[in-house]
């Protein structure tokens, strides 16, 4: 039997649930078996003595009352599992979303979303099976047989040794065909991954199969796929199903010699009819505790493989650390890149390769570059969504990394070329870092990137929800988004990274005024493409394949003959 | 929906009964099972000769192995029937929704439309696994029983027929009605929790930055609280559906026992009845035991049910003629009139559109994001259908073509080339099926993917798609373009295929495309302006509307927003370029 050992370790919050999860799985154990006992004394007594009705009505009435107890119990023993394994998930959702709040952008860009998703989704439902059913099941399998034997034992000590030798194969059996059907389980996913590939493809590609008409010929593949998909299922069924019977059969061959065994022994008078009744009755609840295992098997196998995947996310981040106090907000007056070098696992060359700038408070810098010469890699180092490999980055001469995470990061609004949108309605979106922001200030901020009537346009004005589920709007309209949350946001240092590059170029031109407007009197890093955007800034920079080329004022490089003259010369002529 | 459902397992009418068939008779032979037990140890309390009980004893064998056998043979078939009838839906709503896109399923997520297709169809194996047949088994083993307890009292036959009744139908639609509000809510709030999951994995550097990690963490949180909510509510639900038949036979048992007793009193019974007919009714009970189970989550599955049959039942937006009049052999284009909204109530998205294209010319259609260019396109390759204006294809009407027809002549490159999973062999094969190795070749040749091609390790047999090969952006725009010299459709329409594209994949690609240009009928639809200055016309588009057209010098005298998108494009395109300009610098020095 498998059992995540980290998984364990974090059940004590549930173990009161649990633990009464398991109890009243006894209790029901004990009324089924006081309830045989109930029976068999009502049965012997009017098959053998001729009771009538009036005699063996208060046995009746007490097995009724404990009838109708067992459905209470019942639910009761639900809700406490359901109960217990809410806690544990919500304990470990917690962790797991802070893990990953922790291992931040660059582990995730390294993960596919939609794997990691159904780890998140998926996985957490597979454990309600594995929490409030296997685990419990587990301990009843081995407590509730238990109990019988003892309560078995003193009436018929030859019934006990049967139950005793035959109980066993079961979780047996159970093990020498789970390993069987584990292998073939697998096979079954790769197929229903083969399936759903081929019909996530052809869903998105359907325009393409329609212009060639191939509509007809890629159904016929699917058939096929799904006809190998039903195979390789009904393969795994088999094996389960075989399991099934061969449980099945032992229990079924236990609760034989034990009716033959006290039949033989009732013809020779050797056990009196009431016991060899109640025998009878409780042979079979005797199996049913190791065959419910079994069943559950599957279903806590499932929810033993997210289990050991969430805690291997869970494990690679390391400790969090303790909130500080906030730290007033330390207005950075310089930040200094010294000899920065960095490479993305798995490549060879650095992605930036001994970056060295200086960026003075109130001071703007524009980094122009061909697309791959590191300006992004920059980006993620002042954000600190990656370290560097080697040199350093100095803020007020302390190392960057020695700066809270948190207050750091407070003191940058930053602009991405693809920023998200979030499920929620495009108020809400705007004053994403300022939640305390009035209408007003967010309607401020709409209105110098030309966003506020088109907003006011949609169906429920800035009430209308956007993200995935919701509106989708244009990327233009996206990323002016992102710039309405800088300016709320309101913070000393900005980064603006190609803000402008899904921009068409007469909304750029007429946000230019605005981008100056918020550049005064901060520190800026302006990445871009267009001369335009990168004249807000006073200094430049031109980067190739990871390497500072060019740097100066705007001034100051158009006199040198460089890459940098060379540009404005030919951008001029071209007008 | 219910009645819809059963009706997709007509066409099975005969294993779906031999699965009933077989389950009632897994039933009888667990009756039987117990039953024999029961008379073997009552017969041998009252002490008589071996003999009379060796049938018995030989019985309780008989059944136990029966019994694990019939029951292996029923699920086979039932849910080798139920897959058949899922693998059967899979395909008969692929093909309903072929007809369909895009412009049916507009609004429609790729990802939903996979959920649809994958896990919809696959939670409707519990409607005919565990509700169908089972229901089947329950009236066999109700009638047979209630006709057998009959034999001895009429009124045990009664009590019988009451308890199936109850426990295989009653129960079931109280736990129906009881669960419909819990499973829906469960549905939706699952789903809600998934987007805030996607949020904060897809948004998290823009919520670091904004220092709002936390407020989505106790949004998800929330959600959370309450989901477990009411998850508990169906976990006791499901206690409550699970406990239902095990009260509903206690009781019967007390019934039994009660219409019993008098009987057995007055000898029309014999006594060792008693425990054979209790463990008899025992043993039936399995028959109704999923039903409240199975019923408390059917919410579960007319959901699914009604999101399937929701977009099968879309109408088909553009319907080919009844007749339609025989392709034209020439191939120039007429737009006059043309004015598109895609739903009532939208502004239009193409306003008084008209336009000539010579056969052989080249036109290309510029503007912004949004401004119709691809509507358009969409429009003219019979996607979406129109309604104002009209179009004619080498003079003849649009409408009265066959789509299919008039898609078969044109080759279309999109922003993104579709793969599907197979080989790259496979993957061409889909614009000529018939092709012969030759003609790849030769197509692969002309669209310049020969040193792509030596670089496989299979060569043509290279497995591409997911889990197989990744294409670059720019060898996928190959790929295309070697479909369409395999397509050899006289018009070629080019959708904003170098979107994707970094500067030097584009500039390569162009070079491949102009030879193709050369002999079809173009229609250029982008906004990346360099590389078509020598279109013999350019329309510019805005908002909808033709704003301005000519040749490209005309352009940047006349038009405002070509002459702004050409001028930022030469300045991106030479910070391109200053990357090459430097290599070439270094090599020479």
């Amino acid at each position: 039997m498998r059992i995540e050992r980290r998984l364990l370790a974090s059940i004590r919050p549930a173990s009161r649930d649990l633990g009464l999860t398991i109890l009243l799985g006894l209790i029901s154990a004990l009324i089924t078996i006081l309830q045989a006992y109930l029976l068999s004394r009502v049965v012997a007594r009017i098959f053998l003595e001729r009771q009538d009705a009036t005699a063996v009505l208060p046995l009746l009435l007490g097995w009724l009352a404990l009838a109708l107890l067992k459905m209470p119990l019942h639910v009761a023993q639900h809700d406490r599992a359901q109960s217990g394994a809410n806690q544990i998930k919500r304990r470990l959702r917690t962790h797991l979303t802070s893990a990953i709040v922790h291992l931040g952008p660059q582990w995730l860009n390294e993960q596919r979303s939609g794997y990691l998703l159904i780890s998140l989704t998926e996985g957490m439902e597979a454990l309600d099976a594995y929490l409030g059913g296997y685990l419990p099941q587990l301990v009843l399998a081995a407590a509730i047989p238990f109990a019988m034997l003892v309560t078995l034992a003193p009436i018929d000590l030859v019934t006990a040794l049967v139950l005793l030798v035959t109980g066993p194969l079961i979780p047996l059996f159970m093990i020498l065909i789970g390993d069987r059907a584990e292998r073939m389980t697998v096979q079954r996913w790769r197929s229903l991954g083969w399936l759903s590939a081929i019909l996530l493809d052809s869903l998105q590609g359907l325009t393409t199969l329609k212009l060639l008409g191939q509509l007809r010929a890629q159904s016929e593949r699917i058939a096929r796929a799904g006809d190998r998909f039903r195979h390789s299922t009904m393969e795994v069924l088999r094996v389960t199903f075989l399991s099934a019977l061969i449980l099945e059969w032992v229990a079924m061959l236990g609760t034989a010699i034990v009716a033959v065994e006290i039949g033989l022994r009732l013809l020779y008078g050797r056990l009196d009819f009431e016991a060899a009744f109640f025998i009878l009755l409780l042979a079979p609840e005797f199996y049913a505790p190791l065959r419910a295992l079994g069943a559950r098997f599957h279903a806590g196998m499932a929810g033993f493989e997210a289990a050991t995947r969430m805690y291997d996310i869970i494990e690679i981040s390391s400790p969090e650390r303790p909130v500080r106090a906030h730290t007033a907000g330390i207005i950075p007056r310089e930040i200094a890149f010294e000899r920065v070098s960095f490479s993305y696992p798995g490549r060879s060359l650095d992605a930036v390769d001994e970056l060295d700038f200086r960026l003075r408070a109130g001071e703007q810098i524009a980094v122009l570059g061909p697309s791959g010469c590191g300006k992004t890699t920059l980006t993620k180092l002042l954000l600190r969504f990656i370290d560097p490999d080697s040199g350093q980055i100095l803020v007020d001469g302390k190392p960057l990394a020695s700066i809270p995470l948190r207050s750091w990061r407070k003191q940058i609004a930053w602009v991405p070329q693809n920023p998200h949108l979030f499920a929620c309605s495009a108020l809400e979106n705007i004053r994403l870092a300022r939640p305390e922001a009035s209408f007003e200030q967010v309607v401020r901020a709409a209105r110098s990137v030309g966003l506020h009537q088109e907003l006011l346009a949609l169906p429920a004005g800035y009430d209308t929800p956007l993200g995935e589920r919701g509106l989708r709007l244009s990327a233009g309209q996206v990323q002016r988004v992102a710039l309405a949350r800088a300016c709320l946001k309101d913070a000393p240092l900005l980064v603006l990274d190609e803000a402008t590059a899904n921009l068409d170029p007469l909304t750029e031109a007429s946000l230019l005024g605005m981008l100056r407007e918020l550049l005064a009197d901060r520190t800026a890093v302006i990445i871009t493409h267009r001369l335009g955007t990168a004249r807000l800034a006073e200094n430049v920079i031109i980067m190739e394949s990871g390497r500072v080329v060019q740097a100066g004022t705007h001034a100051s490089l158009l006199e040198t003959d460089g890459p940098y003259a060379r540009l404005a010369v030919a951008s001029g002529r071209k007008r | 929906m219910i009645l819809r459902l059963f009706r997709l397992s007509l066409p099975y009418t005969g294993r779906m009964l031999l699965s009933v068939l077989l389950g009632t008779a897994t039933v009888a032979a667990g009756v039987g099972l117990l039953s024999t037990s029961a008379y073997l140890i009552a017969r041998a309390a009252l002490q008589p000769s071996i003999a009379e009980l060796q049938v018995a004893i030989v019985a309780v064998r008989a059944f136990g192995l029966l019994r694990g056998i019939l029951r292996y043979l029923e699920r086979l078939t039932t849910h080798s029937v139920a897959f058949q009838i899922l693998a059967h839906l899979r395909t008969s709503f692929f093909n309903r929704i072929g007809p369909l896109a895009p412009a049916g399923l507009a609004g429609l997520h790729s990802g939903d439309l996979l959920t649809r297709i994958v896990s919809d169809i696959e939670t409707l194996d519990d409607f005919f696994v565990r509700g169908l047949a089972p229901l089947g088994v329950a009236l066999g083993s109700a009638l047979a029983g209630a006709f057998f307890l009959a034999t001895f009292d009429i009124r045990l036959g009664f009590e019988l027929a009451g308890f199936f009744l109850l426990g295989g139908l009653i129960m079931p639609l109280i736990m129906l009605a009881l669960s419909r509000s819990v499973g829906s809510q469960l549905i939706l709030l699952r789903s809600r929790m998934q987007v805030a999951q996607l949020d904060l994995i897809q948004g998290l550097p823009d919520l670091l930055l904004a220092g709002a990690t936390q407020r989505q963490e106790d949004l998800l949180a929330k959600l959370e609280t309450t989901f477990a909510d009411d998850q508990l509510r169906a976990a006791r639900l499901q206690g409550f559906a699970e406990a239902i038949p095990g009260l509903l036979t206690d009781l019967t048992v007390l019934a039994l026992i009660l219409t019993l007793i008098p009987r057995i009193l007055e000898a029309a019974i014999p006594g060792y009845m008693l425990p054979v007919l209790l463990l008899a009714l025992v043993a039936s009970s399995e028959a109704i035991a999923p039903l409240s189970e199975t019923f408390r989550r059917l919410d579960k599955q007319t959901a699914a049910a009604r999101r399937l049959f929701e977009l099968a039942d879309r109408p088909v937006s553009v319907q080919p003629p009844a007749s339609p009049v025989p392709m034209p052999d020439r191939y120039h284009l007429e737009i006059s009139g043309l004015s598109f909204r895609y739903h009532p109530g939208e502004p239009l998205a193409l306003s008084q559109v008209d336009l000539r294209l010579p056969q052989g010319a080249s036109l290309g259609l510029v503007g912004p994001s949004g401004a119709g260019k691809s509507t358009l396109i969409s429009i003219l390759t019979r996607l979406w259908p129109f309604e104002d204006g009209r179009i004619f294809l080498g003079d003849v009407d649009l409408v009265s073509l066959d789509p299919a027809a008039v898609r078969a002549r044109m080759s279309v490159i999109t922003q993104r080339t579709d793969f599907f999973t197979g080989t790259l062999r496979d993957n061409l094969l889909l614009a000529r099926p018939q092709a012969g190795d030759d003609e790849l070749m030769y197509a692969i040749t002309q669209a310049r993917l020969s040193d792509f091609l030596s670089s496989l390790p299979d060569g043509l047999d290279t497995w591409i798609g997911e889990r197989g090969l990744t294409l670059s952006a720019g060898e996928r725009q190959r790929v295309a373009i070697a479909r369409t010299i395999l397509h050899a459709a006289p018009i070629l329409i080019l959708d904003e295929f170098d979107a994707h594209l970094d500067h030097p994949a584009r500039t390569a690609l162009l070079r491949t495309l102009r030879e193709l240009m050369r002999s079809r009928t173009t229609l250029i639809a982008t906004h990346r302006l360099i590389g078509f200055e020598h279109l013999d016309r350019i329309i510019v588009f805005e908002g909808g509307k033709i704003t301005s057209l000519g040749t490209h010098e005309k352009l940047l005298q006349e038009s405002k927003w070509y002459a702004a998108a050409y001028a930022a494009q030469v300045q991106e395109v030479m910070v391109e370029e200053l990357d090459s300009v430097h290599v070439v610098r270094k090599s020479a020095r």
